[in-house]
């Protein structure tokens, strides 16, 4: 029973993990990225769609008896490794599995997009503003706007988006049906679904804006220092300083002093003198332009002062709190990863895989890893607790070979193991595969409970099935398989097939299985 | 007059025990449905026969929890307990056990209890299983003998249940159809309950007498029911007098269909009458039975494909005609005698399927009817019987709509030389249709009578063998 309860037992799992991971520790070894948490929340949101087993035993084994899962840095990787198997084993091309790759692709693409098109802005931004070097000086508060001021606001924008409105973020999977009523299908696509639902249980949502954000401006801060430094050096440009606001030479002074102080330490890069301010004021330039002061030692002086400090000042300002948050926010994005993947109902295949893992080096440590029997991968493993759906016979054949292949239900993850209630009058046995649903040993991931069609569904077989479903617990699938379909459909009351389907199904519901999940087996004689 | 027989039907949850009561009680109304516990209290049916009150069905819900109910009773049981004591038991299960969780099951106990025998009923597609066999077992506790019914003889476990009755000592059982209910099987139900009820022969003795007295008294009605019905359908016309030929012509089509409504309209009263004759709910009851027609029969009165179909077709006779000239062809009549004979069988063929049901006169005399058509009074008796059928082997437990999907030919050509006598003495009386105006009803007597007995030999030959009974 405790592994099929996932978020009760985050913690225990959390503390089983390969890095125990606390808040405030940054130990994480960033094994899943965004884009693998795509195929994890695919995996999970496939496995709650169809009412599978979390943990499928013959994924499981396979994963177990993969040389990869050894390789495996963390238990993240691991169940990145499950998920991935799982998804090529189990998810039909009608299920939509092209959908995952694209979504990676799309945020791959994101991350590479993002910095382009900053060059792209931080180019044009500073070309825009820099005028032909013989038609007027470079006003230095111009460059400071594009390169520390316009960046810093758009900092703050971000930070606040992400850190105080990061729940809002979070949230993004409701703008889904705002943008149907507008008209947008797009986030009602399948891949705008998986999309939301990555944003929304991945935990990294805002962090990722952020990135991007910060991957957006080093973009465009890289492209003004480099355009700006080709430019300055091969150029023979001026540089002065001119406001509309009421600010004077000692002002700027001390404004340059504390933008440089920084950064003082670089070669050449040095806080104006008064002397350079004064002479740097557009307004004292007077007739001189473009020419200069008069003094070409002078001017030459005034231009690679000013020239240095500014790329420097651009640098530490502008450039590495764009850095510094891209780290955190890388950081932010793993660890949100992290605690997703925690909470992950898939997290409940760790203990499984490792249960598999320690028989697996049990046998490994007898002889060679290839002597390995091959059943041993592709048969359902034993049955373990909280592994797999069990089958459940209640006064019903069992299904004939080949009727869950038929109908899909093969995909579950079935344990191997059936369970039979042979009568219906039969309280002992009845009671006891329902103690053994209970007993964590024993106890299944899930079950199929397969009843006879023809039969009733009166109230003893109602009162079994939501024993069975009390007994695994309401988040554990259930379903229902209903035996003799075919022989009815031909027998004397096929007209009341319908009717007894429809029963059946109204049956489960009151039970507490949903009727999507009452299948009869219409493939059998 | 005899005291009736106190019958509870009991059986597990849709088993078919409403259904079985429809049938032998031949009363439609019951609430028969599929759904899980149809019927949630006892419900008591008076079968009367003639007036005479002869059986009391309780109808029961179904048991579900037979098993819980047998451990109570053997918990209930003190070690000293026999037999004899179980009806006490039952009583006081009945008294004190959880209603909330044994309801239906009380009830249906408690019926059983006041009943003079008790008729497990079993649903033959379904395999009787532990629950079935704590029923069993139960109601051998009630008290009153018990008898097995079988429901649904096509059923595939039918053979696991008379095993599971002969081991539960129950050795009275019957095979019945709720839904294809024949009087053979009423029949064996009666002589299952007369095993076990020896001392009430004679009651049994008193049914069957009083259900040949009925069953005598409803061939009669069934047969003047469908002679009369013939008799104003072919007798019928409508004649008016327009005053010229144009516009009599003008109005033909009008009063042809005036006239065809009629005619269907009659045919469909008479079908209602037969089903108000075997007790079937009354026309314009909500769930009253309608005769629908599918196959050969399906199309209206009218459909001249339909008439094709029992008369001869454009190429039968063509080639008919054609073969009749052939032999003159021997006298040198150079084709034109097979020629011609070809021309006149399609002609014939080609209006043999029409109704030339509307004239109109000189004098601007409408007249539009009777069905002088060779094939209309072969179509109403063939319906007719084919209608009756579906109604006479009906079971009062179905609840689909009557439909009518044999196309049986039953008229051979004595009967429909004998039929072609009488429809004509029909035709030149409009006056014995009851919907004339001028109806005539003593007029028509004897031609009714004979229309009756005409009937009657036909139905007679056209009734289905009954079935074999249970196998082995």
């Amino acid at each position: 029973m405790m592994m099929k309860e996932a978020p009760a037992n985050v913690d225990s799992f959390y503390q089983g993990r390969s890095h125990t991971a606390a808040p405030g520790d940054l130990s994480y070894t960033y094994a899943v990225r965004l884009t693998d948490f795509v195929v994890v929340e695919f995996a999970r949101a496939w496995q709650q769609e169809h009412r599978a087993s979390v943990v499928d035993p013959e994924i499981v084994a396979e994963v177990a008896a993969d040389p990869a899962y050894a390789e495996a840095a963390d238990d993240d990787a691991r169940m990145l490794l499950y998920c991935e198997r799982l998804l090529q084993r189990r998810v039909d091309d009608d299920d939509g599995p092209g959908i995952v790759h694209t979504l990676q692709v799309a945020l791959t693409a994101a991350w590479w997009i993002a910095p382009l098109a900053g060059l792209l802005l931080g180019g044009a931004l500073l070309e825009a503003s820099l005028p032909p070097n013989d038609v007027r000086p470079v006003n230095v508060f111009v460059v400071l706007g594009e390169g520390v001021l316009i960046p810093a606001l758009f900092l703050t924008l971000t930070l606040l988006a992400t850190l105080s409105g990061g729940r809002i973020v979070q949230r993004l999977h409701w703008i889904r049906p705002v943008l149907a009523l507008l008209g947008r299908k797009a986030l009602s696509t399948p891949i705008g679904r998986l999309g939301g639902r990555v944003l929304k249980h991945s935990g990294a949502a805002g962090p990722t804006l952020a990135s991007l954000s910060h991957l957006l401006w080093l973009g465009a801060l890289g492209a003004m220092l480099v355009v700006a430094a080709f430019r300055f050096t091969f150029d023979d440009y001026l540089f002065c300083w001119s406001s509309t606001l009421p600010i004077t030479g000692d002002g700027v002074e001390q404004l340059f002093g504390v933008l440089a102080a920084p950064v003082q330490w670089l070669p050449g890069v040095d806080a104006p003198t008064a002397e350079q301010v004064t002479v740097s004021q557009y307004a004292s330039l007077g007739g001189t332009w473009p020419r200069g002061t008069g003094d070409a030692v002078q001017d030459d002086a005034l231009r690679k002062a000013w020239y240095a400090l500014l790329l420097a000042v651009i640098a530490f300002w502008g450039v590495l709190p764009r850095i510094v948050g891209l780290v955190v926010s890388r950081v932010q994005s793993a660890r949100g990863i992290d605690r997703a993947l925690a909470r992950s109902s898939i997290a409940a295949v760790l203990p499984a895989l490792a249960a598999h893992s320690t028989l697996r080096h049990a046998g490994t440590s007898e002889g060679p890893r290839d002597e390995l029997p091959p059943t041993r991968v592709h048969a359902p493993a034993a049955a373990r607790a909280g592994e797999g759906l069990d089958l459940i016979t209640f006064a019903a054949d069992a299904p004939e070979p080949g009727i869950l292949d038929r109908l899909g239900w093969n995909r579950l993850g079935l344990s191997g193991v059936v369970r039979a209630v042979e009568d219906d009058d039969d309280a002992v046995q009845a009671a006891s595969v329902l103690e053994s649903l209970t007993t964590p040993a024993t106890a299944p991931g899930g079950a199929i409970v397969v009843f006879d069609l023809a039969d009733t569904p009166g109230r003893v077989r109602e009162a079994f099935l939501r024993d069975v479903v009390q007994a695994l617990g309401r988040s554990a699938p259930v379903h229902v398989l209903l035996t003799g379909a075919s022989a009815f459909k031909m027998g004397p009351r096929a007209s009341a097939f319908a009717g007894r389907l429809g029963a059946w199904r109204d049956m489960a519901e009151r039970a507490g299985v949903p009727s999507a999940s009452v299948r009869p087996d219409e493939g059998t004689v | 007059m005899i005291e009736p027989l106190r019958i509870a039907i009991v059986g597990h949850t849709n088993a078919g025990k409403s259904s079985i009561v429809a049938a032998l009680t031949r009363r439609d109304e019951l609430r028969i449905s599929d759904e899980h516990g149809t019927t949630r209290d006892v419900d008591e049916w008076t079968f009367e026969i003639g007036g005479e009150a002869v059986l009391t069905f309780l109808d029961t819900p179904g048991f579900d929890r037979a098993g819980a109910i047998n451990e109570w009773l053997d918990e209930a049981a003190g070690p000293s307990a026999t037999a004899a004591d179980d009806p006490d038991l039952v009583a006081r299960f009945i008294a004190e056990a959880d209603p909330a969780l044994f309801r239906s099951e009380q009830r249906a106990l408690s019926a059983a209890l006041r009943a003079d025998v008790l008729a497990y009923v079993a649903d033959a597609t379904v395999k009787p299983k532990g629950q079935a066999r704590q029923e069993v077992r139960l109601l051998g506790k009630a008290g009153p003998p018990v008898i097995g019914v079988v429901n649904v003889i096509e059923g595939p476990h039918r053979d696991a249940w008379f095993e599971l009755f002969g081991r539960q000592k129950i050795h009275n059982k019957v095979l019945l159809d709720a839904m294809n209910f024949q009087p053979e099987q009423e029949a064996r139900f009666y002589r299952a309950l007369v095993s076990v009820l020896p001392d009430r022969e004679a009651h049994f003795d008193r049914i069957a007498e009083l259900r040949a007295a009925e069953e005598a008294g409803r061939a009669i009605q069934v047969r003047r029911c469908i002679a009369q019905t013939l008799v104003d359908v072919l007798s019928f016309q409508i004649e008016e007098l327009t005053g010229s030929r144009h516009e009599a012509t003008k109005r033909r089509e009008g009063v042809e269909a005036r006239f065809r409504s009629a005619i269907v309209g009659r045919e469909a009263e008479g079908f209602r009458q037969l089903l108000e004759l075997y007790g079937f709910k009354k026309a314009g009851v909500e769930g009253a039975v309608e005769v629908d027609f599918e196959g050969d029969w399906q199309a209206s009165l009218f459909d001249a494909e339909v008439a094709k179909r029992y008369g001869a077709s454009v190429t039968t006779l063509t080639l008919v005609g054609a073969a009749a000239g052939a032999p003159f062809e021997l006298f040198g009549a150079h084709g034109l005698a097979a020629g011609a004979g070809a021309l006149l069988g399609f002609v014939s063929g080609h209006y043999v399927g029409r109704f030339a049901i509307g004239s109109v006169d000189r004098s601007g005399r409408l007249t539009v009817g009777p069905l002088e058509s060779i094939q209309m009074p072969i179509i109403l008796v063939n319906r007719a019987i084919e209608a009756w059928k579906e109604i006479d082997t009906r079971s009062h437990a179905s609840a689909a709509g009557a439909v009518v999907t044999g196309d049986q030919q039953h008229l051979g050509t004595a009967d429909i030389l004998r039929l072609k006598k009488l429809a004509k003495k029909a035709s030149k009386n409009p006056t014995w249709s009851s919907m004339s105006e001028a109806f005539d009803a003593v007029g028509r007597a004897d031609t009714v009578d004979e229309f009756a007995a005409f009937v009657g030999d036909v139905l007679e030959g056209a009734r289905t063998p009954p079935d074999e009974g249970p196998p082995g």
